[in-house]
Order: structure tokens, then C-alpha cells, then sequence
């Protein structure tokens, strides 16, 4: 019922640096929901891209035993924005495994994330750090969900790793039927959104969320926004490691206004 | 059939540039008349040609001059790409407690600019130069005190190099960080440093903490 498309893109001041993508993504579609985490590893944090890795998994994985797991049989929309909260815990307990094992200091693993649960007749969001989630209602009206969140100085950021973390993510709930949402990292921040306010900037969104729908093949798009991400035209705009993650609706709802055949 | 995404059509916001602003508290007192402030302006002017250098260091990085011998400014808060080293005459005392006061005023005016602009900031930094005892009663501690706090609560970063005849125990109780005496009159070494520091400042990254490069070209403890 949905098609997603995703793609994690190291920054130049990665390539500059030696250093790789610290950014990481995850998603799944599963029994009408659709399932995405974007997190960004923290540059100062050196296990940071472990960190985002582990956070982006352990929470789809979680939501994924959620929705299997059920009773009732479906989960209604607070029941599921109470189990993205939980995914926080899960993530964060994760890390602090993680750390626990390696030896390594909490911190050190890091990491932004956002995680979203979208279903035909709403959304659920956590959100923890930069990055945003924007969406388009079924009238093509496009809309900032999640706006990003940081310190007063550009570069701090409350991460994941963070002893009040938990109690700072934002949970955001929307009974709305959305066509399409992305999840982006904050690399893509400046180019995306107007700032400071954290609207969207439309034509950023649009030409994307039209393409993004039943015609697309998941691969294939992925791949092109990966090449998109890489290209000289982002890389001019954006230093930092760049992730796009864009849900849409299939053929069950009707497309886009605007997008019609 | 694959489909192709027209990414050709897809339009990027144009936001302001991120600001990291740098205040140079520059001692311009009559001790410093001769080779120290001849040196120091050759300084700033190795400092506007490195920072020249770098693209987004020009967009990003504002530069601000507060001097003292009598405390004025030299340069109001301008971004490197518009800044013209200035040439700094030597006279008068050492006001060093005024200056810092004025560097905080002025730094905090900044950022309520920005603010109001919606421009996004990297955290300030404040760089004392000076060779000689402050002149002016005990107002230089009240700022150091003020200096703290801010350091305390991250507000900005403190950098005390210390002249030839410089009060170093007074510039150690200035601030947290140690303060540096500066190798002879290695002002062009000292700006270069600077200027690379705050172009990495400047490249930084949400959640990057910047390592600071060792002074060892121009300082010591």
C-alpha cells in the first residue's frame, strides 16, 4: 500500500575529512503501516555511525513487533504513537548495550532520530534532535509535521545518548490522511525548509512527492535519490551527510492532485 | 518499466548563511608603540588574506574589533568577506576591563540580531591580545567574572595570548582556559592559526565538536 524510497549520503566534509556516512536510515511496510528512522550520528561522537545504525534498526524492529503482536489485532493511533515512545526507550537501551559491550562511553555512540508510523488515517511521529518530517494532505497542501529541534549554537544538538533524552522527544500525533511524508536529516535542512520557521519549502517537496507513487519502483527510486543526493547541485548547497526518506501512497488512495494520469 | 524522477525540478529554500562571530580585543596601548603593533597590524592583514581563502569561512565567519588603549571600535561586527584590515595606532593606557565588558555587550547585541533574523550561529569567540596590567582599577574583575559565567555556561570561547610584558598571572585569572604568550612578535603565525581555527568553526556540522589545531607555531604556556 505504500511506496517508499530512501537513500543515506555521506557529506563532502565527510570525503574531506576521511570519515564516513554517519547518517542511517530504516523503513518497512507492514499491514498498512508504513515504518521509517532517520538518525544522525553525532560528528564528535566517534561511534556515532553505530549509533545511528543501531537506533534506526532497533526501533523499526520494535514497531515491526508491535504491529505483529497487537491486541487488538490493529493498533488505532494513540496506541501506535505509544509504541513509537517505547521505540525511543528500546533504541536508547540499545546504545547503552552497546556501549556496555564495546566498553566505549555512552556518548560516544551519539545520534540523532526520528521515527514515523504512518497509516491510511494518521500519522505518529518521535522525534529527537534535527531533521524534520514534512507531509502533503490529500489536497497536495504541503505541511512541516516535525520541525527540527537544537541548542542555541548551530552545532549541538541533545542526542539520543543524552541522560534527559527521553525526556525531551517530541511525539506528535495526526489523525489526517497524508499521501505522502518524508523524513530528512539535517543535512538537507537548509535546502529544504525555510528556516528558521522550519516550513517547507514547496518546491523542494513537490516535484518529489509527485514522482513518488504507485509508478515508482522502490529500487529504482532509491537509487536515483541517492545520485540526486551525491549530485554536484546538493554537494554545492550542503557539507553534511544527507538522508531523504519519501513515503507514498499507492493505488488504494487517489494520487496527488495535480499528479492525475 | 522504470520510471525516472525529474530531479531537475526540484528547488532549494535559500536560508541565510550560519554566522560565527569572533571578537579581536586588541591591546592598542602606547607600550604596544614600535615593532609589537606594526607586527599586529601585519597580523590582521595575513588574517583577512587567509580567511580570503576559504568560501564559506568569507560567508560565515564576523569579524569584530575592539580596541584599547582608549577602548573604541575599530570595526563593528562585518562578515570576512566585507572586512578591510584596519591600521591600529598605539597610544594611550590599558582599559582592559572596559573592553571586555564592551566585547560582551557588543557580542550579546550580535546574537540578538541574529536572533531577530532568524540566522543560525556557531558559538562565539572572544580573542584578548594584550602586553601589559590592566589600567583601569578593578573593572577587569568584574568582567572576568562576567567572562566565566559566560565560559560556564558555554556561551562563548575565551583565548588570552599574552605580549611581551604581559600580566600573564593576571590573563590566567581572566579565564578558565590558560591563556598563551605569544613567541616573540609571531602576530602573522598567530592569525593564521586564528583564521584556520575559525574556517573549521565555520565547516562544522551539527553535533561536531571542532578540535583546536595546536598554537605551537606562534605560543606557549
Amino acid at each position: 500500500m505504500w511506496t517508499i524510497i530512501s537513500a543515506s549520503v555521506a557529506g563532502t566534509s565527510h570525503a574531506r575529512l576521511g570519515t564516513p556516512c554517519q547518517d542511517a536510515h530504516a523503513t518497512l511496510s507492514l499491514d498498512g503501516w508504513a515504518l521509517a528512522a532517520v538518525a544522525d550520528g553525532l560528528g564528535s561522537a566517534p561511534c556515532s555511525r553505530d549509533g545511528a545504525a543501531t537506533a534506526v534498526d532497533t526501533a523499526i524492529a520494535f514497531l515491526r513487533t508491535a504491529i505483529e503482536t497487537a491486541t487488538p489485532a490493529v493498533l488505532d493511533l494513540e496506541a501506535m504513537l505509544a509504541r513509537v515512545g517505547e521505540a525511543f526507550r528500546a533504541a536508547r537501551e540499545e546504545l547503552v548495550s552497546l556501549a556496555e559491550a564495546s566498553g566505549e562511553p555512552l556518548a560516544h555512540y551519539g545520534t540523532t532520530l526520528i521515527v514515523v508510523a504512518l497509516a491510511a488515517g494518521g500519522v505518529a511521529i518521535g522525534h529527537l534532535g534535527d531533521g524534520a518530517v514534512v507531509a502533503a494532505h490529500a489536497d497536495g497542501s504541503i505541511e512541516t509535521l516535525s520541525t527540527p529541534h537544537s541548542g542555541e549554537f548551530l552545532n549541538e544538538v541533545l542526542p539520543l545518548t543524552a541522560p534527559t533524552a527521553l525526556a525531551e522527544l517530541r511525539l506528535t500525533a495526526r489523525a489526517a490522511s497524508f499521501h505522502r511524508v518524508a523524513l530528512l536529516s539535517d543535512g538537507l535542512q537548509q535546502l529544504a525548509l525555510r528556516l528558521p520557521s522550519g516550513e517547507p519549502f514547496v518546491p523542494f517537496f513537490a516535484p518529489l512527492f509527485a514522482a513518488v507513487g504507485p509508478a515508482l519502483d522502490p529500487a529504482s527510486g532509491s537509487a536515483q535519490l541517492a545520485a540526486f543526493l551525491d549530485s554536484e547541485r546538493v554537494c554545492e548547497r550542503t557539507e553534511d551527510d544527507k538522508t531523504l526518506v519519501v513515503i507514498g501512497a499507492c493505488a488504494a488512495v487517489p494520487p496527488l492532485a495535480g499528479n492525475s494520469p | 518499466m522504470t520510471m525516472a524522477i525529474n530531479f531537475d525540478d526540484v528547488q532549494f529554500s535559500t536560508n541565510p548563511e550560519p554566522r560565527c562571530p569572533c571578537v579581536l580585543l586588541l591591546d592598542t596601548s602606547g607600550s604596544m608603540a614600535g615593532a609589537p603593533i606594526s607586527e599586529l597590524n601585519v597580523g590582521l592583514q595575513t588574517f583577512a588574506r587567509e580567511l580570503a581563502t576559504d568560501r564559506l569561512a568569507m560567508l560565515r565567519v564576523e569579524i569584530a574589533i575592539i580596541g584599547f588603549g582608549p577602548v573604541a571600535v575599530v570595526q563593528d561586527f562585518v562578515t570576512a568577506s566585507h572586512f578591510t584590515p584596519p591600521t591600529l595606532q598605539a597610544r594611550g593606557d590599558t582599559p582592559l576591563g572596559t573592553a571586555l565588558n564592551l566585547a560582551l555587550d557588543r557580542l550579546e547585541q550580535r546574537k540578538q540580531a541574529y536572533k531577530q533574523n532568524g540566522i543560525s550561529y556557531y558559538r562565539p569567540w572572544v580573542f584578548l591580545i594584550a602586553d601589559g596590567q590592566p589600567t583601569d582599577g578593578e573593572v577587569w574583575r568584574v568582567a572576568a567574572r562576567r567572562l566565566q559565567e559566560a565560559e560556564g555556561n558555554k556561551k562563548l570561547a575565551f583565548f588570552a595570548v599574552g605580549v611581551e610584558g604581559a600580566d600573564m598571572a593576571m590573563l590566567g585569572q581572566l579565564s578558565t582556559r590558560q591563556p598563551l604568550k605569544l613567541r616573540g612578535l609571531s602576530f602573522r603565525e598567530l592569525f593564521t592559526w586564528l583564521s584556520s581555527s575559525l574556517s573549521s568553526v565555520s565547516h562544522s556540522i551539527p553535533g561536531e565538536t571542532v578540535p583546536l589545531q595546536s598554537p605551537a607555531g606562534w605560543g606557549e604556556i
